[in-house]
């Protein structure tokens, strides 16, 4: 199984690399860098030493190759905003964000396969009719308008939980209930196929066939068998995952990288952006990593790769 | 509890014990969008202690769901037992609460199937799925029970059994798979095995040696066993007793010596002929004429009625129920071959 | 029996209504608003709607900050929404269905190269994408277009794919090439009019899933600036707002829903329509 997870090891330099020359491209395609860094009033001698110091004056792919070795030693320059090196600020905020995925990815995962299992085992019955069409439904709707809902509903009517912020595990539901709508819906109907699918298999009646209890057989032997598309699923809505924290830490006012990254964007730091890109595809990409080797432990058959 | 009989024991039965597994007037029908569609009718017949009933027909004859019914294995919103009684150890395991008849599966009846590779979770290991129902049944801790499916690997003679505890399905032969289902099955020393096809997918070869195995389990644990099959082979090699099913029903109950010698149903005889015509290598083999008919167009009365040679008004009336027609045989024709003519009662 | 009632046509109606009634907010906005979705009128400032205590029928929907009336705002929003949610649907359509028929056809190398770019783009979350994008060139249809198509690509690529690599060995493909055809001509004449019926029912499906993704986009901020009239960007202004004015979000996102809703169940029922066998739901 090493070499299974050594090979998928090697897309990881490959995809960021890729990433980085995207980013190198549109940063040097689009408008002058010494804009960002000096004002109208800036002299000659200013400019060219930010010439010299910004390697402009060199050809473009030896540019791109300092670059890359900055980018490397994790040197992406100095925050405009807050005046310290760019990775700092970013890695500070890693947190954060991580946390809220984190949740998002346990609430979503947890509720959406017990409520696909629901459905599955009281096929057209009530829960069933219930369940799903909420689900169809919910697909349609904005998640962030529905984080805005439950803060209309839980915070300013209710006030149960706080609307905005950091802090205790209570800061962290809205947020967390938001990011997990994301995935939520599909996550349920992906179960309810994937469940009914495997329950007509010949293996399920064998394990009846052993005296199992039904609930036995649901977890023991249909659930396992049913998670491979769903947990490929969720490999592929990662990078969609990562793209609504963005939405929902800007929503909550929550001090993960997304947020970071918007306010950078209007302040127009380019190193924070930079640095945040990056780091935020690092996460996908390792996290692709990690749900391709769950993959492989759940199913033996996906070893042999 | 004396169970009510609609029909005679038959003598043969009567001198010995009481039969291990008694089905008494067995009705399931399948709930289809336009109704329930019947799949077996009024099947009846026992399994004699130690002995190998072999269960023979066609696809659609209702077979399987003859077997898989005495477990209620097939899921309610799908079929139903309609009616009739399943008497095993003094119980009616149609009338048993779940919780109970789960304790009669897999410890004091197994079943194996058909296709080993589809029948095995393929994400279990061989070990875990084997240590199963032990550990549910017999309460035994797991390193007790790998111990005991090594021996029972051995038992049904898999070589390298430690090896083979950390396999996967998938990394097995199709033989090797089957024996796996065996001793699957017999871990907890079950009274009757219920074999439902166990062959069918296998090539010639290992259909031989699992036979053989079979063969020789029942010898040394004193096994009782129901054989589906639709191969006659099949079930002159091996079968004490042998029912022949047509279309959700009965027709003909014998021992594998007589009914091979001897068939009395019009249906068994055409099939009987179209082996010996194999056999013989004729240039021509003779065929059943007609096909057999879909669950929801059976005719009123016997269901080969219109594909028979000897029919007439009397089999278009009723079915005709499956009656005793010498010591040890049953028949349910009015005119079986051989045998003096049934007089069809009201 | 139940499911007959909202079978494939009912759904098939319904949303063709919903969009159709959309379009044509769309195209007759200016005449259909009361009022100009940019005017202000600062003594009007956050009415509520007149359902609510305190509103009036002068703003149907009340109005924002800035006395804009609401519902002619969301009126316009239908242009942008629409707008960007076609056009960005069928870039991406039009990228994906090309690079997936020639992956799929072609086969060896070229399918290795271009399956394994899908793969990984489908790693990168558009929002980043789009992030960059408005960093480096600003907020403008033009660019929400190019972002929202551009990253939308690889689902029609693996979906035809797919469709190309199961079609590819049947034999009026064999018989086309036996008689001389060109790559070109078997996947233009043969292969493509088999795709096309999925691929618009995808295609609409998908248009629901942009439009969705501009709101979020423009909600953002990464869309175009205010105070143009889209729909993401009233519900940035809502959300600054929810607790004097909460119809302000609340007004957009059920305009949203609406639209994505009648697309999908539209969708939905075309999906039913040419394939009775698909599963339901």
């Amino acid at each position: 199984m090493f070499k299974f997870a050594l090979r998928r090891l090697v897309y990881i330099p490959v995809s960021l690399l890729f990433v980085s020359a995207v980013l190198f491209a549109v940063l040097r395609l689009t408008g002058n860098p010494i804009d960002t860094y000096l004002d109208i009033n800036r002299t000659d001698e200013q400019v060219a030493a930010l010439t010299k110091r910004l390697h402009l004056d060199q050809s473009l792919p030896v540019q791109f190759l300092i670059y890359l070795k900055d980018v490397l030693s994790g040197d992406f320059g100095q925050s405009l905003q807050f005046g310290e090196p760019a990775i700092n600020v970013v890695l500070e905020r890693a947190g954060a964000s991580i946390q809220l995925v984190t949740a998002a990815l346990v609430i979503a995962v947890i509720a959406g396969v017990l409520a696909g299992m629901a459905c599955a085992v009281f096929k057209d019955k009530l829960p069933d009719f219930l369940i799903s069409t909420l689900a169809v439904a919910a697909q349609s709707m904005p998640s962030f308008w529905l984080g805005i809902l439950l803060i209309q509903c839980f915070a300013v009517q209710l006030r149960w939980l706080p609307t905005s912020g950091r802090g205790g595990w209570e800061n962290l539901v809205l947020p967390a209930f938001t990011l997990a709508a994301y995935l939520l819906p599909n996550i349920i109907l992906i179960t309810r196929t994937s469940m009914l699918e495997t329950l007509r298999e010949q293996f399920v009646v064998t394990a009846n066939a052993k005296g199992l209890s039904g609930s036995q057989v649901l977890f023991r032997h249909a659930l396992p068998n049913a998670l491979n598309p769903i947990i490929s699923f969720i490999g592929l809505q990662i990078g969609r995952l990562m793209g609504g924290a963005i939405i929902t830490e800007t929503i909550f006012a929550w001090p993960g990288i997304g947020r970071l990254m918007i306010g950078s964007i209007f302040q127009r730091d380019v190193p924070v952006v930079i640095a945040g890109v990056l780091i935020v595809s690092v996460i996908i990409v390792v996290a692709n990593l990690a749900v391709d080797i769950l993959l492989s432990i759940n199913d033996p058959r996906i070893r042999l790769d | 509890m004396t169970p009510a009989t609609d029909h005679e024991l038959s003598p043969v039965l009567r001198k010995r014990d009481a039969p291990l597994l008694r089905v008494e007037n067995l009705s399931v029908a399948f709930h289809a969008p336009n109704g329930p569609v019947r799949a077996i009718e009024g099947v009846s017949f026992e399994v004699p202690a130690g002995k190998v009933l072999g269960i023979v027909g066609e696809s659609g004859s209702g077979k399987s769901v003859t077997a898989l019914s005495l477990l209620r294995l097939i899921p309610s919103e799908i079929a139903e037992i309609s009616s009739g009684s399943v008497w095993f150890g003094g119980r009616d395991l149609t009338k048993l609460p779940e919780r109970e008849l789960r304790r009669v599966r897999g410890r004091e009846i197994a079943m194996i199937f058909q296709e080993p590779m589809t029948s095995l979770n393929p994400i279990a290991s061989v070990g875990t799925q084997l240590r199963e129902p032990m550990q549910l049944h017999l309460g035994i801790k797991a390193t007790e029970a790998s111990r005991r499916a090594e021996e029972l690997l051995d038992l049904v003679g898999i070589p390298q059994p430690r090896k083979r505890m950390m396999q996967y399905p998938h990394e097995l032969s199709g033989g090797m798979r089957q024996r796996v289902m065996i001793a699957m099955a017999l871990s907890c020393e079950p009274k009757l095995l219920i074999a439902d096809e166990p062959t069918t997918a296998l090539d010639v070869t290992t259909q031989a040696q699992i036979l053989d195995l079979l063969r020789s389990l029942q010898n040394r644990l004193g096994l009782s066993i129901i054989l589906i099959t639709h191969d006659l082979g099949v079930v002159a090699q091996f079968a004490d007793n042998v029912q022949v099913m047509y279309a959700g029903r009965a027709i003909e109950q014998a021992p594998v010596s007589e009914i091979f010698r001897q068939p009395a149903h019009p249906y068994t005889q055409g099939l009987l002929k179209i082996v010996a015509d194999l056999e013989a290598e004729c240039e021509r083999l003779s065929s059943i004429e007609g096909t057999v008919p879909a669950p929801y167009e059976l005719p009123p009365g016997c269901a080969f009625a219109p594909r028979c040679s000897l029919s007439d008004t009397a089999c278009t009336g009723s079915p005709p129920p499956l009656s005793p027609i010498s010591p040890g045989r049953r028949c349910a024709c009015v005119r079986p071959a051989g045998f003096p003519q049934i007089r069809a009662s009201a | 029996m139940k499911q007959r009632l909202f079978g494939k046509r009912f759904k098939i109606l319904l949303g063709a209504g919903i969009i159709i009634a959309m379009c044509l907010l769309a195209v007759l906005a200016p005449y259909v608003a009361p009022y100009d979705p940019l005017q202000q009128d600062l003594l009007r400032r956050l009415k509520p709607p007149f359902f609510m205590a305190g509103g009036t029928v002068k703003n149907l929907l009340g109005t924002d900050n800035y006395g804009r009336d609401l519902l002619s705002r969301l009126i316009f929003g239908t242009q942008t929404s629409i707008m960007v949610g076609t056009a960005s649907m069928a870039l991406s359509c039009i990228l994906g269905a090309i690079a997936g028929l020639i992956a799929g056809y072609k086969g060896g190398r070229i399918e290795q190269l271009i399956m394994r770019f899908a793969d990984a783009h489908m790693a990168f979350p558009d929002v980043l994408f789009a992030i960059i994008m408005a960093a480096a060139f600003g907020g403008s249809t033009f660019n929400l277009i190019l972002v929202l198509g551009i990253s939308g690509w690889m689902i029609y690529a693996r979906l035809v794919f797919g469709l190309v690599r199961s079609l590819k060995y049947r034999s009026f493909i064999e018989a086309a090439v036996s008689y001389g055809g060109g790559d070109r001509y078997v996947m233009s004449r043969h292969l493509l009019p088999q795709i096309v019926p999925i691929l618009t029912v995808v295609a609409t499906l998908q248009v629901a899933q942009m439009i969705l993704q501009e709101a979020a986009l423009s909600f953002l901020g990464l869309g175009l600036p205010p105070p143009a009239p889209t729909w993401g960007n009233i519900l940035a202004e809502g959300r600054d707002r929810m607790f004097g004015a909460p119809w302000i979000a609340n007004c957009a996102g059920v305009a949203i829903i609406l639209i994505v809703f009648g697309i999908n169940m539209f969708g939905n029922g075309l999906r039913e329509y040419l394939d009775p066998q698909a599963r339901q739901r």
